[in-house]
Protein backbone atom coordinates (compact mmCIF):
# COMPACT_ATOMS: atom_id res chain seq x y z
CA UNK A 1 0.00 0.00 0.00
CA UNK A 2 1.28 3.40 -0.87
CA UNK A 3 0.87 6.35 1.51
CA UNK A 4 1.79 9.87 0.61
CA UNK A 5 3.81 12.05 2.93
CA UNK A 6 0.79 14.27 3.56
CA UNK A 7 -1.34 11.31 4.60
CA UNK A 8 1.41 10.08 6.88
CA UNK A 9 1.75 13.48 8.51
CA UNK A 10 -1.98 13.76 8.94
CA UNK A 11 -2.21 10.32 10.51
CA UNK A 12 0.65 11.11 12.83
CA UNK A 13 -0.82 14.39 13.96
CA UNK A 14 -4.15 12.63 14.53
CA UNK A 15 -2.49 10.09 16.76
CA UNK A 16 -0.52 12.78 18.52
CA UNK A 17 -3.74 14.68 19.21
CA UNK A 18 -5.31 11.50 20.57
CA UNK A 19 -2.46 10.82 22.94
CA UNK A 20 -2.46 14.46 24.03
CA UNK A 21 -6.13 14.16 24.85
CA UNK A 22 -5.57 10.92 26.74
CA UNK A 23 -2.75 12.59 28.64
CA UNK A 24 -4.87 15.58 29.58
CA UNK A 25 -7.69 13.26 30.66
CA UNK A 26 -5.24 11.42 32.87
CA UNK A 27 -3.98 14.68 34.35
CA UNK A 28 -7.53 15.65 35.22
CA UNK A 29 -8.15 12.29 36.88
CA UNK A 30 -4.85 12.54 38.67
CA UNK A 31 -5.69 15.99 39.99
CA UNK A 32 -9.06 14.78 41.20
CA UNK A 33 -7.41 11.87 42.98
CA UNK A 34 -4.96 14.22 44.66
CA UNK A 35 -7.81 16.45 45.82
CA UNK A 36 -9.70 13.44 47.11
CA UNK A 37 -6.61 12.22 48.90
CA UNK A 38 -6.20 15.59 50.62
CA UNK A 39 -9.83 15.54 51.73
CA UNK A 40 -9.47 12.00 53.10
CA UNK A 41 -6.33 12.96 55.00
CA UNK A 42 -8.10 15.95 56.47
CA UNK A 43 -11.09 13.95 57.64
CA UNK A 44 -8.80 11.27 59.06
CA UNK A 45 -6.89 13.84 61.10
CA UNK A 46 -10.05 15.63 62.23
CA UNK A 47 -11.40 12.32 63.46
CA UNK A 48 -8.35 11.46 65.55
CA UNK A 49 -8.09 14.96 67.02
CA UNK A 50 -11.76 14.87 67.87
CA UNK A 51 -11.36 11.59 69.75
CA UNK A 52 -8.46 12.72 71.89
CA UNK A 53 -10.30 15.94 72.70
CA UNK A 54 -13.54 14.36 73.88
CA UNK A 55 -11.84 11.72 75.98
CA UNK A 56 -12.32 13.38 79.36
CA UNK A 57 -15.74 14.73 78.49
CA UNK A 58 -16.91 11.16 78.10
CA UNK A 59 -14.87 9.33 80.71
CA UNK A 60 -15.70 11.61 83.65
CA UNK A 61 -19.48 11.23 83.53
CA UNK A 62 -19.17 7.52 82.79
CA UNK A 63 -16.92 6.99 85.81
CA UNK A 64 -19.42 8.93 87.91
CA UNK A 65 -22.21 6.62 86.76
CA UNK A 66 -20.15 3.51 87.51
CA UNK A 67 -19.21 4.80 90.95
CA UNK A 68 -22.70 5.95 91.87
CA UNK A 69 -24.23 2.66 90.75
CA UNK A 70 -21.89 0.88 93.12
CA UNK A 71 -22.99 3.20 95.95
CA UNK A 72 -26.67 2.53 95.27
CA UNK A 73 -25.98 -1.20 95.32
CA UNK A 74 -24.36 -0.86 98.75
CA UNK A 75 -27.06 1.39 100.22
CA UNK A 76 -29.89 -0.82 99.00
CA UNK A 77 -28.13 -4.10 99.62
CA UNK A 78 -31.25 -5.79 101.00
CA UNK A 79 -33.61 -4.71 98.22
CA UNK A 80 -33.60 -7.46 95.58
CA UNK A 81 -35.31 -5.36 92.91
CA UNK A 82 -32.80 -2.51 93.17
CA UNK A 83 -29.94 -5.01 93.30
CA UNK A 84 -31.02 -6.56 90.00
CA UNK A 85 -31.35 -3.14 88.42
CA UNK A 86 -27.96 -1.94 89.63
CA UNK A 87 -26.26 -5.11 88.41
CA UNK A 88 -27.86 -4.54 84.99
CA UNK A 89 -26.66 -0.93 84.97
CA UNK A 90 -23.16 -2.10 85.96
CA UNK A 91 -23.09 -4.68 83.19
CA UNK A 92 -24.15 -2.13 80.58
CA UNK A 93 -21.79 0.59 81.80
CA UNK A 94 -18.96 -1.93 81.83
CA UNK A 95 -19.71 -2.74 78.24
CA UNK A 96 -19.76 0.93 77.34
CA UNK A 97 -16.50 1.43 79.24
CA UNK A 98 -14.89 -1.43 77.31
CA UNK A 99 -15.97 0.00 73.96
CA UNK A 100 -14.76 3.48 74.90
CA UNK A 101 -11.38 2.18 76.04
CA UNK A 102 -11.08 0.51 72.65
CA UNK A 103 -11.87 3.70 70.80
CA UNK A 104 -9.53 5.82 72.89
CA UNK A 105 -6.66 3.39 72.69
CA UNK A 106 -7.16 3.33 68.91
CA UNK A 107 -6.90 7.14 68.93
CA UNK A 108 -3.74 6.92 71.07
CA UNK A 109 -2.18 4.36 68.76
CA UNK A 110 -2.98 6.46 65.73
CA UNK A 111 -1.56 9.60 67.33
CA UNK A 112 1.62 7.70 68.22
CA UNK A 113 1.12 8.59 71.85
CA UNK A 114 0.94 5.14 73.41
CA UNK A 115 3.21 4.60 76.37
CA UNK A 116 4.24 1.38 78.04
CA UNK A 117 3.54 1.02 81.75
CA UNK A 118 4.78 -2.32 82.95
CA UNK A 119 3.70 -3.64 86.33
CA UNK A 120 4.00 -6.94 88.11
CA UNK A 121 0.63 -8.64 88.24
CA UNK A 122 -0.85 -11.86 89.44
CA UNK A 123 -1.97 -13.09 86.05
CA UNK A 124 -4.43 -15.63 87.35
CA UNK A 125 -6.51 -13.10 89.25
CA UNK A 126 -6.32 -10.54 86.47
CA UNK A 127 -7.57 -13.08 83.96
CA UNK A 128 -10.22 -14.36 86.35
CA UNK A 129 -11.54 -10.80 86.80
CA UNK A 130 -11.56 -10.30 83.05
CA UNK A 131 -13.39 -13.54 82.41
CA UNK A 132 -15.87 -12.69 85.18
CA UNK A 133 -16.63 -9.33 83.63
CA UNK A 134 -17.79 -11.18 80.51
CA UNK A 135 -19.91 -13.75 82.35
CA UNK A 136 -22.96 -11.55 82.03
CA UNK A 137 -22.62 -11.32 78.24
CA UNK A 138 -21.82 -15.01 77.97
CA UNK A 139 -24.85 -15.95 80.05
CA UNK A 140 -27.13 -14.37 77.46
CA UNK A 141 -25.96 -17.03 75.01
CA UNK A 142 -25.70 -19.82 77.59
CA UNK A 143 -21.97 -19.95 77.02
CA UNK A 144 -19.55 -21.27 79.54
CA UNK A 145 -16.27 -19.41 79.91
CA UNK A 146 -13.46 -21.63 81.14
CA UNK A 147 -10.10 -20.41 82.35
CA UNK A 148 -7.23 -22.88 82.47
CA UNK A 149 -4.28 -21.98 84.67
CA UNK A 150 -0.76 -23.31 84.64
CA UNK A 151 -0.22 -25.62 87.58
CA UNK A 152 3.04 -24.09 88.82
CA UNK A 153 2.41 -21.06 91.01
CA UNK A 154 5.39 -19.10 89.69
CA UNK A 155 3.91 -19.05 86.22
CA UNK A 156 1.02 -16.99 87.40
CA UNK A 157 3.05 -13.88 88.09
CA UNK A 158 4.24 -11.78 85.21
CA UNK A 159 5.36 -8.29 84.41
CA UNK A 160 3.00 -6.88 81.81
CA UNK A 161 1.56 -3.65 80.59
CA UNK A 162 -1.63 -4.18 82.52
CA UNK A 163 -3.97 -1.84 80.64
CA UNK A 164 -2.95 -3.03 77.22
CA UNK A 165 -3.02 -6.64 78.31
CA UNK A 166 -6.57 -6.13 79.55
CA UNK A 167 -7.69 -4.58 76.28
CA UNK A 168 -6.12 -7.37 74.23
CA UNK A 169 -7.72 -10.16 76.25
CA UNK A 170 -11.08 -8.36 76.48
CA UNK A 171 -11.22 -8.00 72.73
CA UNK A 172 -10.38 -11.63 72.13
CA UNK A 173 -13.00 -12.66 74.68
CA UNK A 174 -15.67 -10.35 73.30
CA UNK A 175 -14.93 -11.65 69.85
CA UNK A 176 -15.06 -15.30 70.91
CA UNK A 177 -18.37 -14.76 72.69
CA UNK A 178 -19.89 -12.84 69.79
CA UNK A 179 -19.04 -15.52 67.27
CA UNK A 180 -19.87 -18.55 69.42
CA UNK A 181 -23.02 -20.56 68.92
CA UNK A 182 -25.56 -20.61 71.75
CA UNK A 183 -24.76 -23.07 74.50
CA UNK A 184 -21.11 -23.54 73.54
CA UNK A 185 -17.93 -22.91 75.45
CA UNK A 186 -15.02 -20.51 75.26
CA UNK A 187 -11.69 -21.58 76.68
CA UNK A 188 -9.02 -19.19 77.87
CA UNK A 189 -5.57 -20.42 78.83
CA UNK A 190 -2.22 -18.83 79.52
CA UNK A 191 1.36 -19.76 80.27
CA UNK A 192 4.68 -18.07 80.83
CA UNK A 193 7.51 -19.64 78.86
CA UNK A 194 11.10 -20.13 80.00
CA UNK A 195 12.14 -17.12 77.93
CA UNK A 196 9.67 -14.96 79.82
CA UNK A 197 7.21 -14.82 76.93
CA UNK A 198 3.59 -14.71 77.94
CA UNK A 199 1.20 -16.78 75.87
CA UNK A 200 -2.57 -16.35 75.98
CA UNK A 201 -4.96 -18.47 73.97
CA UNK A 202 -8.68 -17.98 73.44
CA UNK A 203 -10.55 -20.81 71.79
CA UNK A 204 -14.16 -20.66 70.64
CA UNK A 205 -16.33 -23.26 68.95
CA UNK A 206 -18.30 -20.87 66.81
CA UNK A 207 -18.62 -19.97 63.16
CA UNK A 208 -14.90 -19.98 62.34
CA UNK A 209 -13.11 -17.94 59.68
CA UNK A 210 -12.47 -19.02 56.09
CA UNK A 211 -8.75 -19.14 55.15
CA UNK A 212 -9.11 -16.29 52.63
CA UNK A 213 -10.52 -14.00 55.33
CA UNK A 214 -8.00 -14.80 58.03
CA UNK A 215 -5.73 -11.83 57.42
CA UNK A 216 -8.52 -9.41 56.56
CA UNK A 217 -10.10 -9.68 60.02
CA UNK A 218 -7.29 -7.50 61.44
CA UNK A 219 -8.23 -4.60 59.18
CA UNK A 220 -10.27 -1.88 60.77
CA UNK A 221 -14.04 -1.75 60.42
CA UNK A 222 -14.04 -5.18 58.78
CA UNK A 223 -16.73 -7.60 59.74
CA UNK A 224 -17.14 -10.56 57.54
CA UNK A 225 -20.89 -10.24 57.11
CA UNK A 226 -21.80 -6.69 56.24
CA UNK A 227 -25.06 -4.85 55.60
CA UNK A 228 -27.97 -3.82 57.75
CA UNK A 229 -29.02 -7.38 58.48
CA UNK A 230 -25.67 -8.52 59.77
CA UNK A 231 -25.98 -10.93 62.64
CA UNK A 232 -23.14 -9.68 64.82
CA UNK A 233 -22.65 -6.70 67.09
CA UNK A 234 -19.60 -4.50 67.30
CA UNK A 235 -17.80 -1.89 65.26
CA UNK A 236 -15.14 -4.07 63.68
CA UNK A 237 -12.37 -2.22 65.50
CA UNK A 238 -11.59 -4.79 68.18
CA UNK A 239 -9.21 -7.06 66.30
CA UNK A 240 -7.42 -4.23 64.51
CA UNK A 241 -6.77 -2.62 67.90
CA UNK A 242 -5.65 -5.94 69.33
CA UNK A 243 -3.23 -6.39 66.44
CA UNK A 244 -1.86 -2.85 66.74
CA UNK A 245 -1.38 -3.26 70.52
CA UNK A 246 0.34 -6.61 70.11
CA UNK A 247 2.59 -5.03 67.47
CA UNK A 248 3.37 -2.17 69.84
CA UNK A 249 4.35 -4.64 72.55
CA UNK A 250 6.48 -6.43 69.95
CA UNK A 251 4.48 -9.61 70.31
CA UNK A 252 2.65 -11.71 67.79
CA UNK A 253 -0.92 -12.79 67.19
CA UNK A 254 -1.93 -15.84 65.22
CA UNK A 255 -5.07 -17.82 64.58
CA UNK A 256 -6.05 -21.31 63.63
CA UNK A 257 -9.59 -21.59 62.35
CA UNK A 258 -11.86 -24.03 60.60
CA UNK A 259 -15.17 -22.68 59.30
CA UNK A 260 -18.01 -24.18 61.28
CA UNK A 261 -15.75 -25.51 64.03
CA UNK A 262 -14.32 -22.44 65.72
CA UNK A 263 -11.23 -20.33 66.05
CA UNK A 264 -8.18 -20.37 68.27
CA UNK A 265 -6.45 -17.04 68.77
CA UNK A 266 -2.98 -17.08 70.31
CA UNK A 267 -1.16 -13.99 71.48
CA UNK A 268 2.49 -14.14 72.48
CA UNK A 269 3.95 -11.17 74.34
CA UNK A 270 7.69 -10.85 74.98
CA UNK A 271 8.83 -9.93 78.49
CA UNK A 272 8.18 -6.30 79.33
CA UNK A 273 11.89 -5.66 79.82
CA UNK A 274 12.19 -5.46 76.02
CA UNK A 275 9.85 -2.49 76.04
CA UNK A 276 11.16 -0.96 79.19
CA UNK A 277 14.87 -1.24 78.99
CA UNK A 278 16.40 1.84 77.51
CA UNK A 279 19.85 0.71 78.53
CA UNK A 280 19.68 -2.48 76.52
CA UNK A 281 22.11 -0.86 74.12
CA UNK A 282 24.63 0.23 76.68
CA UNK A 283 27.38 -1.81 75.04
CA UNK A 284 26.57 -0.24 71.70
CA UNK A 285 29.97 0.64 70.27
CA UNK A 286 31.14 4.18 69.79
CA UNK A 287 28.93 7.17 70.08
CA UNK A 288 29.16 9.46 67.11
CA UNK A 289 28.50 13.10 67.56
CA UNK A 290 25.90 14.66 65.30
CA UNK A 291 25.26 18.32 65.80
CA UNK A 292 24.14 21.10 63.61
CA UNK A 293 27.50 21.51 61.93
CA UNK A 294 27.71 17.94 60.71
CA UNK A 295 27.38 17.89 56.97
CA UNK A 296 24.64 15.76 55.50
CA UNK B 1 27.68 16.43 76.22
CA UNK B 2 24.52 14.75 77.34
CA UNK B 3 24.46 15.31 81.03
CA UNK B 4 22.11 13.18 83.05
CA UNK B 5 21.39 15.94 85.51
CA UNK B 6 17.81 17.09 85.70
CA UNK B 7 16.94 16.31 82.11
CA UNK B 8 13.65 14.53 81.53
CA UNK B 9 14.11 11.33 79.64
CA UNK B 10 11.86 9.65 77.17
CA UNK B 11 12.34 6.31 75.51
CA UNK B 12 10.69 6.36 72.11
CA UNK B 13 8.91 3.15 71.18
CA UNK B 14 8.57 1.97 67.62
CA UNK B 15 5.44 3.40 66.07
CA UNK B 16 5.27 6.41 68.35
CA UNK B 17 6.07 10.11 68.18
CA UNK B 18 7.43 12.44 70.82
CA UNK B 19 7.51 16.22 70.91
CA UNK B 20 7.20 18.38 74.02
CA UNK B 21 7.94 22.07 74.47
CA UNK B 22 10.50 21.33 77.22
CA UNK B 23 13.99 19.93 77.30
CA UNK B 24 13.98 16.17 77.00
CA UNK B 25 16.50 13.51 76.24
CA UNK B 26 14.85 11.18 73.74
CA UNK B 27 16.46 7.84 73.06
CA UNK B 28 15.47 5.05 70.75
CA UNK B 29 16.84 1.88 69.20
CA UNK B 30 16.78 1.37 65.45
CA UNK B 31 17.25 -1.57 63.16
CA UNK B 32 15.57 -1.24 59.82
CA UNK B 33 13.34 1.44 61.36
CA UNK B 34 13.91 5.12 60.79
CA UNK B 35 13.87 7.93 63.30
CA UNK B 36 13.49 11.44 61.94
CA UNK B 37 14.25 14.38 64.21
CA UNK B 38 12.77 17.74 63.33
CA UNK B 39 14.45 20.61 65.11
CA UNK B 40 13.58 24.29 65.13
CA UNK B 41 16.92 26.08 65.62
CA UNK B 42 15.33 29.35 66.64
CA UNK B 43 12.75 27.99 69.07
CA UNK B 44 15.15 25.31 70.38
CA UNK B 45 12.42 22.73 70.27
CA UNK B 46 12.24 19.44 68.49
CA UNK B 47 10.47 16.14 68.10
CA UNK B 48 11.19 12.65 66.87
CA UNK B 49 9.31 9.81 65.25
CA UNK B 50 10.21 6.15 64.86
CA UNK B 51 8.60 4.26 62.01
CA UNK B 52 8.90 0.64 60.98
CA UNK B 53 7.44 0.41 57.48
CA UNK B 54 7.29 2.94 54.64
CA UNK B 55 3.63 3.14 53.72
CA UNK B 56 0.27 2.60 55.37
CA UNK B 57 -1.73 0.23 53.22
CA UNK B 58 -5.08 1.79 54.10
CA UNK B 59 -6.06 -1.21 56.24
CA UNK B 60 -5.45 -1.71 59.95
CA UNK B 61 -5.04 1.30 62.21
CA UNK B 62 -3.38 4.35 60.68
CA UNK B 63 -0.60 4.44 63.25
CA UNK B 64 2.79 6.20 62.98
CA UNK B 65 4.29 2.75 62.56
CA UNK B 66 4.09 3.71 58.90
CA UNK B 67 6.44 6.32 57.46
CA UNK B 68 3.98 8.42 55.53
CA UNK B 69 1.78 8.79 58.61
CA UNK B 70 4.67 9.22 61.04
CA UNK B 71 6.21 12.04 58.98
CA UNK B 72 2.97 13.96 58.66
CA UNK B 73 2.09 13.54 62.33
CA UNK B 74 5.56 14.54 63.50
CA UNK B 75 5.45 17.71 61.41
CA UNK B 76 2.03 18.63 62.81
CA UNK B 77 3.19 17.86 66.31
CA UNK B 78 6.36 19.94 66.29
CA UNK B 79 4.37 22.83 64.84
CA UNK B 80 1.81 22.41 67.62
CA UNK B 81 4.56 22.79 70.26
CA UNK B 82 5.67 26.08 68.76
CA UNK B 83 8.17 25.21 66.04
CA UNK B 84 8.07 27.23 62.84
CA UNK B 85 8.03 25.27 59.67
CA UNK B 86 10.53 27.49 57.89
CA UNK B 87 13.07 27.09 60.73
CA UNK B 88 12.93 23.31 60.76
CA UNK B 89 15.88 21.14 59.92
CA UNK B 90 15.89 17.35 59.85
CA UNK B 91 18.23 14.63 61.02
CA UNK B 92 17.60 11.12 59.76
CA UNK B 93 18.86 7.86 61.29
CA UNK B 94 18.35 4.13 60.87
CA UNK B 95 17.21 2.07 57.92
CA UNK B 96 19.79 -0.69 58.29
CA UNK B 97 19.30 -3.90 56.37
CA UNK B 98 19.98 -6.26 59.20
CA UNK B 99 21.55 -9.48 58.18
CA UNK B 100 19.94 -12.53 59.64
CA UNK B 101 16.59 -10.91 60.18
CA UNK B 102 15.13 -12.83 57.25
CA UNK B 103 13.76 -9.57 55.94
CA UNK B 104 16.75 -8.52 53.85
CA UNK B 105 15.04 -9.44 50.63
CA UNK B 106 12.28 -6.95 51.28
CA UNK B 107 14.85 -4.17 51.68
CA UNK B 108 12.68 -2.57 54.34
CA UNK B 109 15.57 -0.42 55.51
CA UNK B 110 16.21 1.03 52.05
CA UNK B 111 12.55 1.65 51.41
CA UNK B 112 12.22 3.39 54.77
CA UNK B 113 15.19 5.62 53.96
CA UNK B 114 13.74 6.55 50.57
CA UNK B 115 10.39 7.40 52.08
CA UNK B 116 11.93 9.62 54.75
CA UNK B 117 14.03 11.64 52.29
CA UNK B 118 11.20 11.85 49.79
CA UNK B 119 8.78 13.28 52.32
CA UNK B 120 11.34 15.71 53.75
CA UNK B 121 11.98 16.96 50.24
CA UNK B 122 8.25 17.35 49.71
CA UNK B 123 8.03 19.35 52.92
CA UNK B 124 11.13 21.34 51.83
CA UNK B 125 12.87 20.62 55.13
CA UNK B 126 16.66 20.46 54.75
CA UNK B 127 18.45 17.37 56.05
CA UNK B 128 21.44 18.60 58.07
CA UNK B 129 22.64 15.27 59.40
CA UNK B 130 22.08 11.65 58.55
CA UNK B 131 23.40 8.24 59.35
CA UNK B 132 21.40 5.66 57.44
CA UNK B 133 21.70 2.23 55.88
CA UNK B 134 24.42 -0.25 56.62
CA UNK B 135 23.97 -3.59 58.27
CA UNK B 136 24.02 -2.83 61.99
CA UNK B 137 21.54 -1.36 64.40
CA UNK B 138 21.82 2.01 66.06
CA UNK B 139 20.95 3.65 69.32
CA UNK B 140 20.30 7.34 69.13
CA UNK B 141 19.98 9.90 71.89
CA UNK B 142 18.76 13.39 71.18
CA UNK B 143 18.53 16.49 73.28
CA UNK B 144 15.36 18.26 72.22
CA UNK B 145 16.63 21.71 73.13
CA UNK B 146 20.09 21.70 71.59
CA UNK B 147 19.12 19.38 68.75
CA UNK B 148 22.32 17.40 69.35
CA UNK B 149 22.02 13.74 68.46
CA UNK B 150 24.35 10.99 69.63
CA UNK B 151 24.47 7.84 67.56
CA UNK B 152 25.71 4.51 68.86
CA UNK B 153 26.43 1.80 66.35
CA UNK B 154 27.92 -1.60 66.37
CA UNK B 155 25.42 -4.15 67.48
CA UNK B 156 22.48 -5.55 65.54
CA UNK B 157 19.35 -4.24 67.20
CA UNK B 158 16.10 -6.06 67.64
CA UNK B 159 13.93 -6.33 64.57
CA UNK B 160 12.64 -2.81 65.02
Amino acid sequence: MHITDDELIEEMSNRLAQSRKAFSDLSVVNRKLLEMNERLKLSESLRSNFLSNIRNEINDPLNAIIGLTGQIAIIAADNEEIKTLTSLISAETNRLDFELRNIFVAAELEAGEVRAFCVKVHLASVLRDLVDSFQHTAAKKNLSLNLTMPTIQDDRIAVVDFDKFQIIVSNLLANAIEFSNDGGAVEVSFSVGGDGCLKISVQDHGVGIAPEDQQRIFDRFVQLDVGTTRAHLGHGLGLSITKALVDFMQGSISLISTPGEGTLFTVILPPCSILDDEDSFSEAGNLFFFDDTTKA
Amino acid sequence: MCSDIMVNKHFLFPGTIFAEPFEYQISTILGSCIAVCLWDKAANRSGMNHFMLPLWNGEGLATPKYGNIAMEKLLNKVISIGCHRENLVAKVFGGANLSGSGLEMYMIGDRNIMLAFQMLEEYRIPVVAKDVGGRVGRKIIMNTQTGVVLVGKGRAAAST
